[in-house]
Order: structure tokens, then C-alpha cells, then sequence
């Protein structure tokens, strides 16, 4: 009996057996010369493309909130007003902590070196948890390193790292966990990110007091991340499923969707 | 010349895929233009013919992905394989209505194997690497991704009327007044 296969059933099984060796050659991160020789060359066109789209998007969406402008700004106003009173109330706690590190002979906490840098590109397998960034290891930028904005808001770390672009992984990214502490109670515990674009707080002892609305911060622990960023704030508590621990839905202040400009924290110190 | 446009094309649809409908959708509704192009290509003219274009389309998305280079790929190739057996699809091409319904039935189709597989492999090969994350979610049937699957379909329409047209070499004329002179 005589075993043939047609033309097109040998292109199907060839290209089938070619990608899979590729799928198992095909290193990731940096090493991968194809993806970063690649990302290199893209790289412009992308952060021209997201501006781009980013700006006509900005447009579309003013055009649609024009109605509701007149309330936000009341309630801007508002707001401006209670934060200008924080203000001046944090002004005089600076100026009494500055002394008394001088008295207690502590160093001066050190600013972070920060990297700014366009968001570019979406990881399409993410659920918008990853992004490219145009910035890599020629800038400086190494993997795990803290992506803030706003000068203090942890959204991410950098997972990978090509040449002149970067992948950042969102702390909302499943997988992702960091160290956290609650700042009224000092709870510790652990950030971690949860199905799609939402964030917990896990592993906080039973002893622990911990109530909606307090703040999370980085705990500083394990030196990955510098103390003192802000995760969010606490919302819906609940017991973990062993009832050793509480565990908590975690607000976070920014719009994970509407990222465009954020920071890489190359050099930190925590104090 | 009609590769040329092809290769173009499918570059801009790669950019657009990666930096352009995530500020304007979000990621649970982002529809797959690159599956849809390799679906119209298959539609269109069948598998062995824009086999290689499948590759390429494929190897492009994986560079912004955070996945194995060849994974999207390898599913394309296996979705277009599938879609190329139903020689049905062909045979009423004529009949404008109906073989617009299947298109969209293929496209979506086509996105629910896609997104379940690329779980599938993704998990594959976490296991091979030891990692223990594997990913748990499923493709949850619901809104988003009614108006996932939607949006997918309907730029379907748009890129298998954009592939007809570049295939019968008449699209974009001016493009090619400029360049035959």
C-alpha cells in the first residue's frame, strides 16, 4: 500500500515542526535577539502610533465629558481646598521632621533616580497588565525595577528588559505580590494582584486592626522596592479562606487603562 | 506590488493592534485583528497560498508579546488549517448574504479557539519551565467579551474587504499611479 501525502499536507507538517523548534529555542527577555532586534526597529512607530491614538482618544473623551465638567470642577474646587490645608499642615510636619532627623543624626532620605519613559505598546496576551515602554537597557533600566507615577504611586515593575524597550508588569498582573503595609495600623502584609485589573491585600495577622479607607503603602522588605510607595487604599475586608489571616480589596488611585507617561525608579535608598 | 501592500498592510494592522486600540477599548473587549487577517487570508484564497504571510503576521504580534516567539503562529496556522477544510465556506461565496454569516460565525469562532488555546500553550509551557503560576482564568463568556467577539467581526469585514481589494491589485489607486509612472 503506497503512503502519500499531499503538497500542501507536507507545508502544513514542515511549517508545524519549524515553529515549534522555534517556540523552543526562543529565549525571552534581553536574550532574545530576535524580539529585541525587532522591538528596537518598532519602537519609534509605536510611540508615534500611541500618541497619536492617545491624543484622538483624549479628544473623543473630552468631547463626551463637556457635560460633566461643571460638576467635576465643584468638586475640584472643593477638594483644592481641603488639600491646600493638608498642605500647609504637611509643610510644618516636614519642617519638624528635618529637625529632628538633624537631632537623631539620621541621613536625609534619598530622592529616586527616575527614568520617564511613554508607554508604546500592550502585551495582546496581558489583559492589560503588560506594556512596552520605550526605554531599556541603554537608559539604564533593569528588570524588577519600580515603575511609579505621580511621584509616588507604585504600578508596576519591570519584567523585561531589551535594548531601547522595556516590559512592565502591572501590580494588578497575576503573579505579581509585593510587600505592603497598612499605614494607620503598620499591618503587614502582601499586595497582590488579582483576576483582571484588581488588587488584594493578603496575609495581614488576625491581631492586626485594619479598617476601609486606610492607606497602603510598600513595606520596604526584601530591598526589591523602596519603602513608602503608594499601593491604595483598603475597601471590602474579608477573612482568608484558612480564617488565619484577613485579606483586602485594595483601591487603586490610577487608571491602569489610561497610563501613558510613567517612571522607572533606576536608583533608590530606603532610609 | 501586492506583496508590498500586503507586507504594509499587515505592519499597520500591527501597530494598530499593539499601540493603538488600547486607548480607545479596553483589554477585555480588544478585538484580534491579526487572527481575523489570517482568517480573511485563509477565506479568501485558501491556506497554502498565504502560509508564509500567516507566519509573518504571526511572528509580528509575538514581538510585542510577552509570549514564546512562533506561539501565535503556530495557532494561526492551526485555526487557518481548520478553516481551509471547510471548503463549504467557498462554495457560497456567491450567495453575498450567507457567506457573510459565516464569515462572522468563523471569525468568532475562530477568536474562542484562539483565546482558549493560547491559554492552552501558554500553560504547556509554564509546566515545561517548572512554574507553578499557571494561568487559571478562563475565557469567561460574558459582555466584554460579547463586545470583544463583535468588534473582531466587524473588523473582519474591514480587513477581508481591504485583503479583496489589494488582491484584485486596485487598492489604493493613487498609491499605484505613483508608483507604475
Amino acid at each position: 500500500m503506497k503512503f502519500s501525502l499531499s503538497k500542501k499536507t507536507w507545508k502544513f507538517i514542515f511549517a508545524i515542526i519549524l515553529l515549534i523548534i522555534v517556540i523552543l529555542v526562543s529565549s525571552r527577555g534581553a536574550d532574545n535577539p530576535a524580539k529585541g532586534f525587532m522591538l528596537t526597529i518598532a519602537s519609534p512607530f509605536m510611540k508615534t502610533f500611541r500618541i497619536f491614538s492617545g491624543g484622538a482618544a483624549g479628544f473623543f473623551d473630552f468631547l463626551g465629558s463637556i457635560g460633566d465638567l461643571k460638576r467635576e470642577n465643584e468638586e475640584l474646587t472643593r477638594e483644592n481646598q481641603g488639600l491646600l490645608a493638608e498642605n500647609a499642615r504637611l509643610k510644618d510636619t516636614e519642617k519638624e521632621n528635618e529637625i529632628l532627623r538633624g537631632e537623631m543624626k539620621l541621613a536625609p532620605r534619598e530622592k529616586y533616580d527616575l527614568e520617564a519613559s511613554f508607554i508604546i505598546a500592550q502585551d495582546p496576551g496581558s489583559r492589560g497588565n503588560r506594556f512596552l515602554i520605550d526605554k531599556g537597557k541603554n537608559s539604564g533600566i533593569s528588570e524588577n525595577m519600580p515603575v511609579i507615577v505621580s511621584g509616588g504611586i507604585l504600578v508596576g515593575k519591570v519584567s523585561e528588559v531589551f535594548s531601547d524597550t522595556s516590559r512592565i508588569s502591572l501590580i494588578t498582573d497575576q503573579g505579581s505580590a509585593v510587600n505592603a503595609e497598612v499605614i494607620d495600623s503598620g499591618a503587614k502584609g502582601i499586595a497582590k494582584g488579582t483576576f483582571g485589573l484588581s488588587l488584594m491585600v493578603d496575609m495581614i495577622s488576625q491581631t492586626d486592626v485594619i479598617k476601609e479607607g486606610d492607606e497602603v503603602i510598600t513595606s520596604g522588605l526584601g530591598k526589591e522596592l523602596p519603602r513608602g510607595l503608594l499601593i491604595g487604599k483598603i475597601g471590602k475586608i474579608d477573612q482568608s479562606q484558612d480564617k488565619l489571616f484577613q485579606q483586602a480589596t485594595i483601591l487603586n488611585p490610577v487608571d491602569f487603562l489610561d497610563l501613558r507617561v510613567v517612571f522607572v525608579v533606576k536608583k533608590f535608598g530606603n532610609p | 506590488m501586492r506583496s508590498f501592500n500586503l507586507f504594509i498592510f499587515c505592519l499597520v494592522l500591527i501597530l494598530i493592534q499593539l499601540s493603538v486600540l488600547g486607548s480607545f477599548v479596553s483589554p477585555a473587549r480588544t478585538p484580534n485583528l491579526i487572527l481575523v487577517l489570517a482568517v480573511s487570508l485563509v477565506v479568501y484564497q485558501g491556506f497554502e497560498k498565504y502560509l508564509g504571510w500567516i507566519i509573518f503576521s504571526g511572528f509580528l504580534l509575538d514581538i510585542g508579546a510577552s509570549w514564546p516567539l512562533g506561539s501565535t503562529s503556530l495557532l494561526l496556522i492551526l485555526i487557518a488549517l481548520g478553516i481551509d477544510r471547510l471548503n463549504a465556506v467557498s462554495n457560497i461565496k456567491s450567495r453575498h448574504l450567507l457567506f457573510y454569516l459565516s464569515l462572522a460565525v468563523i471569525f468568532a469562532l475562530s477568536l474562542f479557539i484562539f483565546d482558549w488555546a493560547s491559554v492552552g500553550l501558554l500553560n504547556i509551557e509554564r509546566y515545561f519551565l517548572k512554574n507553578n503560576q499557571l494561568i487559571s482564568f478562563p475565557v469567561e463568556i460574558n459582555f466584554d467579551y460579547f463586545l470583544k467577539s463583535a468588534y473582531t467581526i466587524l473588523g473582519g469585514f474591514v480587513i477581508y474587504f481591504i485583503i479583496r481589494k489589494l488582491e484584485a491589485n486596485d487598492f489604493p489607486k493613487i498609491f499605484q499611479q505613483k508608483t507604475s509612472g
